[in-house]
């Protein structure tokens, strides 16, 4: 047989840039990461361009070939939020954001050999709709795909392609929170938080609420970049949340005993800073952190990058956090009084620019987590914004 | 048959050989002779063009041969040719600065990693059990705990980073070093066979694995060792990446050059380039993290020009969360040797290091440790020397090249320290040799200063001696240095440890001081060595003495004059150690004794030394050591020498012949000495021994003729037997030389058919052809025996040569029967060829007599009749060609010594002539030259019976 149908996109990192690109041409930003910025005009639509490879031995007969883009929305609820059942029917419908067909090639014949066809597409939405970044999570997925069909007679099998793209927002894109004061304050935990859970209790944080809303209306923000540097200390007396863990046998719950348990904590004070908070999402996050004193040796210093999601929908709204990477940036006992270096780099796919709608939410935390000898886990909580420049 | 009667023809040898003579010529200056040294001058040396037409260099010698090697290299040579013109784009100016820049940066004076990797491997090993836990299968089971709120998503991603082989937990206990090394071995492999066959990420996650052993300090002696092993493979990876992307850049037009930069970069590259980052960013362990991302630190160079420069600072802060101080040692000289090689201009990052591992310097004293160190049961002095191959590296980096401030800097902040024992080796031999040796004294001080429970002092003392050895320290310390250091090494309980570092600073001692003060170092040795017999567990290091003593002092008269000497030797008791030793001794001797010598000390010495190499021969010794071995005695035999006093050096012989008498070499070298020292008496007589010279001769003689028997090798005995009769007749011992050759000529019928040479058996004949012949121009003088028979020892010899059975196949017997011919010939002639002095030969004996001439022709032809008869027997078709060659060479044998104006002979000679011919076997060159030569020489004067003879030797025409 050998007949076989490519996609081909020019460029090679698949990156997009959406919205309206009225910038000036010194905005236009090529930071060291993203090489796909250079491609960016401006003042120009950006047109999503390859070819088409089709290739056999023989002739291929075909009733015509037609090429798809869509981009979407999916958002699901988990079941810890609202039930097996509900969760099982999915009640969030995907939301669409794009979607275009074009045949290329009319019913017909492809000679044998290697048959390449050209194509672009201009990347535009009808009506208010956003291109929102893509973003790869657990219960929110923004995903574009270029999809080649093609047809043929009863005898032989449609074939049909599909290739994923990234969409980026461009320089002075609409979709995401860029002030300085988070808007936050509805939400149930918004500050710093250290608590010391132990034990096999899963990480998960997840929370129902029924009372408000959703934030509303998508706002196009015009904020900018300003850093937020952090400053932290962690001392058994900052922590707000300590709990004993007594390990039981296996299959019965543990015991988690809230008490007056700080006297018993070992001592130790760890301070630290990030440089922001907002963060480009092409910069890694960096900051310092020093463990001054501690009593028992520590085991290790984590980074727990966390995505925050919220999906609407018609019974309130599901808010689930959900870890995306854990970066060791200590091993074992490290020395005192000397500064470890914070740096993480955002995963691609995994992160966007902090996201804002009306049906859903994306957003980031990242937590910092010391884990001791004695298995005391200390975490400290910080809520990130991340943005494009 | 008809006999034909022998007709030698009369020579006038010194008419002959004044007329063979050639004619002297005057050499004018700048005329060519063959034997004058050539003497090419270059004219000019031109660079090639760029065309690449092979341009000639004009050399013009002065003589008119050119030296063929220096015409083949003249001008550029080929290899270098081809590399100017394929490389078009580069200029040669920037390939000259690129050098440039590149050699002031490292050049070959920096010690490469290659070089410390064997040592480290041999010296940290275990015989504890080590483990590879290569899958983190428990992270699985932990999950639940450590880092839930993973979607299954999510979770199934990271756990494909982490698992190699699909679900398996590969948990490897028990291993023998051996076996993890094997273990490694194969990672290492399975690496590029995942790469070669595209599974890349499969090759990303044995790296990652390989790299997380680097965290786990279980069995902490073999922490270096593993370190070095597992570097290896992420060299491995980092290369492979690097060429990957590499060659993503080149496509089919252009190739990327060596200095690219990332603007010439294609997008696709990096794209790929980008995502290994990406990716390695994700590893969710510190420790892999870091080893991964700093083995592909090259890749940076595709992405931004400024991305090393960047990345080192990153990588060394990042450094500092590793908790161990000995896998965070390490770490930094892992990234220190990635920097120097990809980045070498690069120096903060490596200061940093060292700094920040100051900074982390009191961890190892902390309790994390301390509790680590009572876990596995090691000792603190046992743990610290595990820093030094890190320290080291790290402190070599900074040191190469570095200004004189920086190393003073860095001294003075190791100094502050406590506990800086650790810090002072690594700066002893790290630093410049010359650095150190000027501060020597305070190096000592500060040695002296360091706290005992920590890192042995043992070995500090021997870092300092290294250098020592390395580089002098100023004059007026040396003697200081020396009572300092040895009043710290000679309290040394341990044997090991005190010769480890005694073994050090002989070298220093030897180097500048004298006999007294090395005297005094080894007594020490001695001293320390002998209780318990601790020598016997430090042969190496005291071999090593040894021979660094003997490389200092090559006058072997002040060598043995140092009291201890020969009591060092005698601590070498296991004798093949004590073989190895002497052998040193003597090979220096030889290569250094320049002048003879008598001297009692040495010889006396130097015979036991001898001796003891000797008595090692035994039954299962190796020929290649026997030859060794006698090689060595055979030097030493050569360089005694008592001047005048002959009886001496006799003595010297026959003892050293009662010493070394099982190897046969050395016989033969005293056989010859021998015979010289009969030669050098007659010599100094002139010819004229006095009674007690020819007694002392006849002494000589009689050693020789005693000592002959003893060998094995029949040739050997032969041609001694030969060469000492001839050395008898010279001073004027005929009975003796008579002796000789009849011991010769008995001994004939015992050479083999087969002999061994070289472990190959080869057909003795063409040797007893060779030693024969040789031996017939010897009997040519020697004079009758009054008592016996006309030319009795010839006769004898033909005796023997008739009795002895010669292979069917060969003419040698015949060759031999034409050489006798000869020799009868020349035997006939009224004045002989030569003479020895003071010999009268039989040309004087019988004076021509008729009588004896008539016996000499009668047995000239019983040799022709046996020569006529073996022709006859050759008539057989497969022998024609030997016939017909054979008949050839008995012409000319004719030619040459008999009388052709006699007729029968004359007659046998045309026959010859044609049987030669007959069979069409003879070459038609040969016998056109011969005939040739023939006519040339009836055209001298007495010849002209010739010219007859050669009208009736017709030519046979191939038509």
């Amino acid at each position: 047989m050998g007949t076989s149908l490519d996609i081909k996109i020019k460029r090679a990192n698949k990156v997009y840039h959406a919205g309206d690109l009225n910038l000036p041409p010194d905005q236009e930003a090529g930071t060291g990461m993203q090489t796909g910025h250079q491609h960016l005009q401006t003042g120009v639509q950006e047109v999503l361009s390859g070819v088409v490879v089709i290739s056999g031995k023989d002739s291929i007969q075909h009733q015509g070939v037609s090429l798809t883009v869509e981009g979407s929305v999916n958002l699901q609820l988990s079941a810890k939020s609202v039930g097996v059942f509900e969760a099982f029917y999915n009640s969030v419908k995907p939301i669409q954001i794009i979607s275009s067909t074009i045949e290329m090639v009319k019913p017909g014949k492809f000679p044998s050999g290697k048959t390449e066809i050209p194509f672009e597409f201009p990347l535009h939405v009808k009506g208010n709709k956003v291109l929102y970044e893509t973003y790869h999570g657990v219960f929110v997925n923004i995903q574009y795909t270029l999809r080649c069909d093609m047809r043929r007679s009863l005898l032989a099998k449609d074939l049909t392609k599909t290739c994923e793209f990234i969409v980026h927002s461009a320089q002075r894109a609409s979709n995401f929170v860029m002030e300085n004061e988070p808007k936050f304050s509805s939400l149930p935990r918004a500050g710093p938080e250290a608590r010391t859970p132990l034990g096999p209790q899963p990480r998960t944080h997840s929370a129902v609420t029924t009372a408000e809303p959703p934030p509303g209306q998508l706002r196009p923000q015009k904020g900018k970049l300003t850093p937020s540097p952090v400053d932290f200390t962690i001392t058994p007396e900052t922590l707000q949340n300590v709990k004993e863990f007594i390990f039981c046998a296996a299959g019965v719950p543990p015991r988690v005993i809230l008490s007056e348990q700080r006297a018993l904590l070992p001592k130790f004070l760890i301070r630290g800073h990030l440089n922001s908070t907002n963060c480009v999402i092409t910069q890694p996050l960096t900051g310092e952190l020093v463990v001054e004193s501690s009593e028992a040796a520590i085991k290790s210093i984590e980074l727990q990058l966390v995505r925050v999601e919220t999906c609407g929908c018609a019974e309130g709204y599901a808010r689930d956090a959900t870890e995306i990477q854990n970066i060791q940036i200590a091993d074992g006992d490290v020395c005192r009084s000397l500064s470890v270096p914070i740096y993480m780099v955002f995963p691609r796919l995994f992160t966007c620019p902090t996201l804002e709608t009306t049906n859903f939410k994306v957003e980031f935390e990242v937590n910092i987590v010391v884990l001791l000898h004695a298995d005391h886990l200390i975490t400290e909580n910080f809520p990130l914004k991340l943005c494009r420049v | 048959m008809a006999v034909f009667p022998w007709h030698p023809r009369s020579r006038n040898y010194k008419a002959e050989f004044a007329s063979c003579r050639l004619e002297a010529v005057p050499l004018e200056f700048g005329d060519y002779h063959p034997l004058k040294p050539i003497t090419v001058t270059e004219s000019k040396t031109k660079k090639v063009s760029r065309k690449g037409s092979t341009s000639s260099t004009s050399s013009s010698s002065s003589s008119s041969v050119v030296d063929p090697l220096s015409s083949v290299l003249d001008g550029t040579d080929p290899l270098s040719m081809f590399a100017a013109t394929a490389d078009p784009a580069a200029t040669d100016s920037s390939r000259k600065r690129r050098d440039r820049d590149e050699n002031s940066i490292i050049g070959s004076d920096f010690e490469p990693w290659a070089n410390k990797r064997g040592e480290i491997l041999a010296r940290y090993t275990t015989t504890e059990k080590l483990s590879i836990n290569l899958f983190m299968g428990s992270e699985k089971g932990k999950a639940g705990t450590a880092t839930s709120a993973m979607s299954e998503k999510v979770r199934t991603r990271l756990e494909e980073l982490d698992d190699f082989e699909e679900g398996s937990q590969k948990e490897l206990l028990n291993l023998t070093q051996q076996d993890y090394v094997n273990r490694i071995e194969e990672l290492n492999q399975s690496l590029k066979d995942a790469w070669a066959s595209d599974q890349k990420v499969k090759a990303l996650k044995i790296v990652i694995q390989c790299s997380k052993l680097l965290s786990d300090t279980s069995v902490i002696q073999f922490y270096p060792s593993k370190f070095v092993l597992i570097t290896d493979i992420l060299d491995t990876f980092g290369k492979l990446v690097y060429e990957r992307i590499f060659s993503m850049c080149v496509d089919n037009r252009s190739v990327l050059p060596d200095h690219f930069s990332p603007e010439n970069v294609n997008d696709t590259a990096k794209e790929t380039c980008l995502n290994w980052f990406f990716k390695i960013a994700s590893i969710r362990e510190l420790i892999p993290r870091f080893y991964v991302e700093a083995s592909i630190l090259k890749c940076n160079k595709f992405l931004s020009k400024t991305g090393i420069s960047e990345c080192l600072p990153r990588l060394t802060c990042m450094i500092r969360g590793i908790g161990d101080p000995l896998v965070s040692v390490y770490a930094r000289a892992y990234l220190c040797r990635v920097g120097m090689e990809v980045a070498p201009h690069l120096k903060e990052s490596l200061n940093k290091n060292f700094f920040d591992f100051l900074l982390t310097f009191k961890q190892i004293h902390g309790d994390t440790v301390q509790n680590q160190l009572v876990v596995q049961g090691v000792e603190l002095p046992s743990y610290l020397p595990l820093y030094s191959p890190a320290m080291d590296w790290i402190f070599q980096c900074i040191s190469y090249h570095a200004p004189e401030a920086l190393l003073t800097e860095m001294m003075e902040r190791c100094k502050k320290l406590g506990n800086n024992a650790l810090l002072l080796n690594s700066v002893m031999s790290a630093f410049r040799a010359e650095f150190i040796a000027t501060r020597s004294m305070d190096f000592i001080g500060m040695i002296k200063e360091c706290d005992e429970s920590g890192f042995p002092k043992h070995l500090l003392f021997r870092s300092l001696g290294l250098n020592l050895a390395l580089a002098d320290p100023p004059e007026g310390d040396r003697l200081q240095i020396l009572n300092e250091a040895w009043k710290v090494i000679t309290k040394l309980k341990n044997p090991q440890d005190y010769i480890n570092c005694a073994e050090v600073w002989v070298e220093y001692t030897c180097k500048h001081f004298t006999k007294r003060e090395v005297n005094t170092v080894l007594a020490d040795v001695i001293k320390h060595m002998t209780p318990d017999r601790a020598f016997e567990d430090s042969y190496p290091q005291l071999q090593s003495i040894i021979k660094k003593v003997i490389a200092h002092f090559h006058d072997f008269s002040i060598l043995f004059s140092v009291e201890k000497f020969l009591p060092f030797l005698d601590m070498f008791q296991k004798e093949s150690v004590r073989v190895e030793v002497c052998k040193c001794i003597m090979e220096v001797f030889i290569k250094h004794q320049q002048e003879p010598t008598k001297d009692p000390v040495i010889l006396n010495a130097l015979l036991h030394v001898c001796k003891t190499t000797h008595d090692s021969v035994n039954a299962l010794t190796l020929e290649d050591e026997k030859r060794t071995l006698a090689y060595l005695i055979n030097g030493f035999i050569k360089m005694v020498s008592f001047g005048r006093d002959f009886e001496q050096q006799l003595s010297f012989y026959v003892e050293a012949r009662s010493m070394f008498c099982n190897l046969e070499p050395v016989l033969v070298q005293l056989i010859h000495s021998v015979n010289r020292l009969a030669m050098e008496t007659r010599k100094v007589m002139k010819g004229n021994h006095s009674r007690k010279t020819a007694a002392f001769v006849r002494a000589c003689v009689a050693y020789c003729f005693i000592t002959i028997p003893s060998l094995v090798g029949i040739f050997t005995r032969l041609n001694l037997y030969l060469h000492s009769g001839q050395v008898a007749l010279a001073n004027q011992c005929l009975s003796q030389a008579d002796a000789f050759f009849k011991a010769a000529i008995s001994l004939i019928p015992e050479v083999p058919k087969m002999i061994n040479i070289d472990g190959k058996m080869r057909p003795s004949e063409s040797f007893l052809l060779e030693f024969l012949c040789n031996f017939f121009s010897t009997l040519l003088i020697v004079p009758d025996h009054p008592e016996h028979g006309v030319l009795f020892l010839v006769r004898e010899l033909l005796n023997v040569i008739q009795d002895y059975t010669w292979e069917d196949s060969s003419d040698d017997k015949i060759r031999i029967y034409t050489c006798v011919l000869h020799l009868l010939s020349a035997m006939s002639q009224e004045s002989y060829l030569y003479h020895v002095d003071k010999v009268d030969s039989n040309d004087s004996l019988y004076g021509g007599d008729s009588k004896f001439l008539a016996e000499n022709n009668k047995l000239c032809e019983t040799v022709m009749a046996q020569i006529l008869e073996h022709l006859k027997t050759l008539a057989k078709d497969e022998a024609l060609k030997r016939q017909s060659s054979l008949g050839l060479s008995f012409f000319n044998s004719i030619l040459a010594h008999g009388d052709l104006r006699n007729n029968r002979l004359n007659q046998l000679s045309v026959n010859l002539w044609h049987l030669a011919q007959r069979h069409g076997c003879a070459d038609t060159r040969t016998m056109v030259k011969t005939l040739e030569y023939i006519k040339k020489r009836s055209k001298q004067p007495d010849m002209g019976h010739l010219t007859e003879l050669a009208l009736r030797l017709p030519l046979q025409t191939r038509t």
